[in-house]
């Protein structure tokens, strides 16, 4: 301990020293070796450290910036590398934390829950085993929900649209064959086929690992700001986690931008049957018992009500979204359809109906026009009609 | 003059300043890189061994096809 002590003690005095001679004049290809000598194998985190302590003794910030010319040649890695704050992946909380914490659970199911397994298939425990752990697997889902409703509208937002609709497609294509396999596992297929399908999902899934963290992470590091990601923590939660426990993250706030946005006096709409205040306009629309989203004329989400028991998840993040983005790419072209037919007048409405987890969902897309008939978007309005089908004879009394 | 690749550049990096290895790499089964859009979004921050081992391509193979058509293979220990 004493040792590591001495150590940092040593290595500061050897930082004063080069700068000291910097100061004097010397180049940097002169000190660069009393440098390389004493930080050999030391960590970037442990040099800003150590400047940042010389800063903290009262050394003026420009004397301690001559070094920045040093390391950076001596690391070969650029001055940012050293300088950058520490790695938003690994700050509890944060989004990046924590969707690579999901993929070391992922990680685990794979190589606990279904990997052991596949030695014996003949036996009946094993196959009941395997069910569950595809069961739990199934649960990249919310994974997944999040990154295609959350995180790929910040990329589309900077410009980067090509690697989100792909990887949304691979997404798709994991879903499909986990169900498929499950689908041969309880059919009680033959176990070569089951296998064969079983491999390909797996790499699937440990090849998307490395995607989100060698690509998607780490483009989404470089772009995004602390108030973005900080958004997207709060509305994560609204999707969901594959893991239990996912710890609040409260930032240190960014200092304010000089951009303030207009403070808005929450008014009075004046509609043609009525006036509402905005609050009232609000909670009405949340209260009805179906959920809508309203997308305008060029496409884009531009509202969606907050009811209780939402059937398909909305963020904020899909506000001013393209509608075709919003969409996995296999069935954007229904989408695409749908808004086609409403915008040309060929339709005014479009409904659909499915089975959706014990619901019976009821979808609606009407064109919404002005009195003048011109194209104004498309509503949407999805309930769960299950209830209301149940409905049979009369009700007369009020409940207890 | 050489033309030297560092596997552990950036696929955008290395396809920008020798164009023609795109078409090479994607027969070799990166094929990502030619769909728009991918190339200078994603592949700056894939390089060809990182590459490799997620699409599960034989590294020394595309050394091997990538020295074939003219080029020095540069390696750093990392």
């Amino acid at each position: 301990m004493s040792e590591y002590i001495n150590n940092r003690e040593h290595r500061q005095q050897v930082i004063k020293q080069v700068i000291a001679q910097l100061h004097e004049g010397k180049t940097v290809d002169e000190v660069k070796a009393q440098f390389e000598e004493a930080f050999a194998g030391v960590s970037a985190s442990e040099i800003s450290e150590a400047e940042g302590a010389l800063i903290a003794e009262g050394m003026p910030v420009s004397e301690v910036q001559r070094l920045c010319d040093v390391h950076a040649s001596v690391f070969k890695g650029s001055i940012e590398e050293i300088h950058m704050p520490e790695d938003p992946s690994q700050i509890p909380g944060h989004p990046a934390n924590t969707i690579k914490r999901e993929n070391r659970e992922i990680e685990k199911i794979i190589d606990k829950k279904i990997r052991p397994l596949l030695t014996d298939l003949s036996d009946k425990n094993n196959r009941v085993s395997l069910a569950e752990g595809l069961d739990q697997l199934a649960k990249v889902h919310v994974h997944y929900q999040r990154k295609e409703n959350l995180l790929f509208p910040y990329l589309e937002k900077y410009g980067i649209t090509a690697p989100p609709k792909v990887m949304w497609g691979v997404d798709d294509e994991i879903r499909d064959q986990i169900k498929e396999v499950k689908g041969l596992l309880d059919s009680g297929e033959n176990t070569k086929v089951l296998l064969v399908k079983l491999e390909e999902t797996l790499s699937k899934v440990t090849e998307m690992i490395f995607k989100e963290e060698n690509i998607l992470l780490p483009m989404l590091i470089e772009q995004l700001t602390q108030d973005e990601w900080k958004s997207i923590a709060d509305e994560s939660g609204e999707i969901g986690y594959l893991i239990e426990k996912v710890p609040a993250w409260n930032p240190v706030k960014e200092p304010a931008k000089v951009v303030k946005e207009e403070k808005q006096e929450p008014g009075v709409i004046t509609l043609p049957t009525g006036i509402l205040k905005l609050e009232e306009l609000v909670s009405m629309l949340d209260t009805l018992p179906l959920d809508m989203t309203f997308v305008d004329k060029d496409d884009v989400v531009k509202y969606f009500s907050q009811g209780k028991e939402r059937v398909f998840p909305r963020t904020k993040a899909i506000i001013g979204r393209k509608v075709s983005n919003c969409h996995p790419p296999a069935s954007v072209h229904i989408v695409e359809k749908i808004v086609e037919d409403l915008r040309s007048g060929k339709k005014d409405q479009e409904d659909f109906w499915i089975n959706m987890g014990g619901k019976y969902i009821l979808i609606r897309y009407y064109a919404v026009r002005n009195e003048k008939g011109e194209y104004l978007g498309v509503l949407e309005v999805t309930q769960d009609i299950k209830p209301i089908q149940e409905i049979t004879g009369e009700k007369r009394l009020v409940s207890e | 003059m050489s033309k030297v690749i560092d596997i552990n550049k950036s696929v955008y990096e290395l396809c920008k300043e020798f164009p023609e290895i795109a078409p090479i790499l994607s027969e070799m089964g990166f094929t990502d890189i030619t769909k728009p859009g991918m190339l200078n979004t994603a592949g700056r921050f894939m390089t060809l061994s990182k590459g490799a081992m997620m699409k599960k391509i034989d590294l020394d193979s595309v050394k091997q096809k990538l020295q074939e058509n003219g080029f020095e293979i540069l390696e750093q220990a990392k």
